[in-house]
């Protein structure tokens, strides 16, 4: 029979643990950004979050039924051969899953439930989870914490034949150009996935000959999101390869002036100093892909022909503060919530069981958490913080521990 | 005090956990906790935001009862609250060869209790493995690595 396998409830205790160092640092480095005042991510975040760990374990059962568990490890092959698709995007992978766990904290936080209530839920996220990730990096671990902070995903023949397609950039005007091209495309792909990071994200750094290799996905029109007519005939996403010098990193890593150059499991990188990745800058390339995996393909764009894209980007751009300002606040909250909904949408839609899903119920709203939104959305701007700071993924209560029971919402921030 | 006994794989209590010890220690205060497990801990989880983390279930007898138990130790900061300029300042590397402290109070992942000693510990669970870096130069200390000994 087909299933997606179950891991034991004990073994949430080591996955709970991982996940709230992981999701500690991660928050830690993500608190020196910025916030779009238009978007109430909180609120939309807390409602998201309980939704999926509610919602989302029917998901995972059925795919498991659908596809069998190594139909699930093998979920993200193809993103070991293209990239430009969301089965390769770090984050979706991430947080498809990831998210329900937050709901967990959230719901823990807001006094909502126990430890050890929705165990089953947190059995089958975790389960999902892991086989996904198993399937996904290079190295079978489930996280970049494990590996070193990197995140590889593509073959290494693959990136071999990106570097085959890499333009160099020291000409000025060209590094102008694909430094506006970079920011625009990370810009549209935050503003159409509603200021998350799921419409962008990093894998790397590959190690080439004598380059660092990145490969980014800007995912700037998800079809699947109402809001598409936003986006115009821009194409479903934009990729940049990027090649950094590898004997300056590894001389500047000998003498401290780059303390740590990091790429999360989400696909954010993070350098210290911050601006590192501009300096080891040598080369470029750029993609565009029409369609999310399975549909579509990649096409190059010679860097001295991007300025085209630039001007849409730029309208698309103009379009989504406009409709973002006019837009009610509560009607935001529920275009957020299926944004984080549909970071599990790539699962489905790489086994082409897209439309089925949405039949089943994939888009439905789930009445609990609605319920628990309404009762704890005045208190969003404390109880997601908290929660996300990884200080609400307490141990569910086994057997034979010691245990303190669970503090909701006393976690000093 | 009978020596570490690492537990085969079909003796392990958790199949999921990294490793389990059997133990014999009479540990009369929590410094002494912390001082054992930073002598016998033999790695720590890094985290680039500024914390090495580790944590362990132990087995424990005090006080007539047996229980199981969490136990988080960490260098730095955890939750890893730092200041822009403390952020700026921090030297990871470096923060790796300071000592872990027990994360003692109002924690879930601590259930041990300060009250709880004199103790005889009779068991150790490494609950997470070490990591294993891709690219050892990148991510570990230049020493560590071996960077710093190359041209």
């Amino acid at each position: 029979m087909k299933m997606l396998e179950l891991i034991s409830a004990d073994e949430c205790v080591k996955w709970e643990k991982h996940n709230s160092w992981y999701v500690s640092d991660l928050l830690a480095r993500r608190g020196t950004e910025g916030v779009n005042p238009l978007i109430p991510r909180q609120e939309y975040e807390l409602l998201s979050f309980m939704t999926t760990f509610l919602q989302h374990p029917w998901l995972y059962l059925w795919l498991g039924e659908k596809v069998g568990h190594e139909g699930i490890r093998e979920t993200c092959k193809p993103a070991h051969r293209q990239f430009g698709i969301k089965l390769g995007n770090p984050c979706n992978i991430q947080w498809g899953p990831g998210i329900s766990l937050f709901g967990r904290a959230m719901l823990l936080n807001g006094g909502l439930i126990g430890p050890n209530d929705h165990i089953d839920n947190l059995r089958i996220i975790y389960s999902f989870w892991k086989t996904v990730f198993e399937g996904y990096h290079r190295s079978g671990r489930p996280s970049v914490l494990d590996t070193g902070y990197v995140e590889q995903v593509l073959d290494q023949d693959v990136v071999e034949g990106l570097r085959e397609e890499v333009e160099p950039v020291n000409d000025p005007e060209i590094r102008a150009t694909l430094d506006r091209f970079n920011a625009l495309i990370q810009l549209v792909g935050f503003l159409d996935h509603y200021d998350c990071r799921l419409g962008l994200g990093d894998t790397g750094p590959y190690e080439v000959g004598d380059r660092m290799m990145l490969v980014r996905d800007c995912f700037v029109n998800e079809k699947a999101f109402p809001w598409t007519f936003l986006c115009g005939d821009l194409p479903f996403s934009y990729s940049v390869v990027l090649t950094l010098d590898k004997k300056m990193m590894m001389d500047d890593r000998r003498t401290g002036k780059l303390k740590f150059f990091s790429v999360y499991n989400t696909g954010t990188t993070f350098t210290d100093p911050p601006e590192y990745e501009r300096e080891a800058l040598r080369e470029a390339a750029v993609y565009m892909r029409d369609e999310d995996y399975p549909k579509g393909k990649s096409t190059r764009i010679p860097l001295d022909q991007l300025e085209p894209h630039i001007k849409k980007l730029e309208e698309v751009t103009d379009r989504f503060y406009r409709y973002l300002a006019m837009k009610p606040k509560f009607d935001k909250i529920l275009e957020g919530n299926w944004v984080y909904v549909a970071a599990s949408l790539p699962h489905v839609r790489s086994h082409g069981l897209e439309e089925e899903a949405a039949e089943k119920g994939f888009w439905d709203m789930e009445a609990r958490s609605m319920n628990a939104f309404l009762s704890t959305m005045e208190h969003a701007q404390v109880i997601v913080p908290k929660a996300m700071a990884g200080l609400g993924f307490g141990p569910p209560m086994l057997p034979g521990f010691r245990m303190r029971g669970t503090k909701p919402g006393r976690y000093d921030v | 005090m009978l020596t570490t006994q690492v537990k085969p794989a079909g003796k392990k209590r958790y199949s999921w956990s990294h490793e389990e010890w059997n133990v014999d220690v009479e540990l009369k205060a929590p410094d002494e906790l912390e001082d054992w497990l930073n002598r016998e801990t033999k790695y720590y989880v890094r985290a680039n935001c500024g914390f090495y983390a580790n944590c362990a279930i132990l087995g424990v007898e005090t006080k007539c009862d047996e229980f199981l138990c969490y136990v988080d130790f960490y260098k730095g900061k955890f939750p890893p609250w730092y200041s822009a300029e403390e952020m700026a300042a921090l030297d990871i590397d470096k923060l790796g060869k300071e000592r872990a402290r027990i994360k003692w109070d109002n924690w879930e992942w601590t259930t041990l209790k300060r009250e709880d000693f004199p103790l005889r510990m009779k068991e150790v669970i490494y609950i997470y493995p070490p990591q294993t870096p891709l690219i050892p130069w990148l991510f570990l200390a230049p020493d560590e690595s071996g960077l710093a000994a190359t041209k």
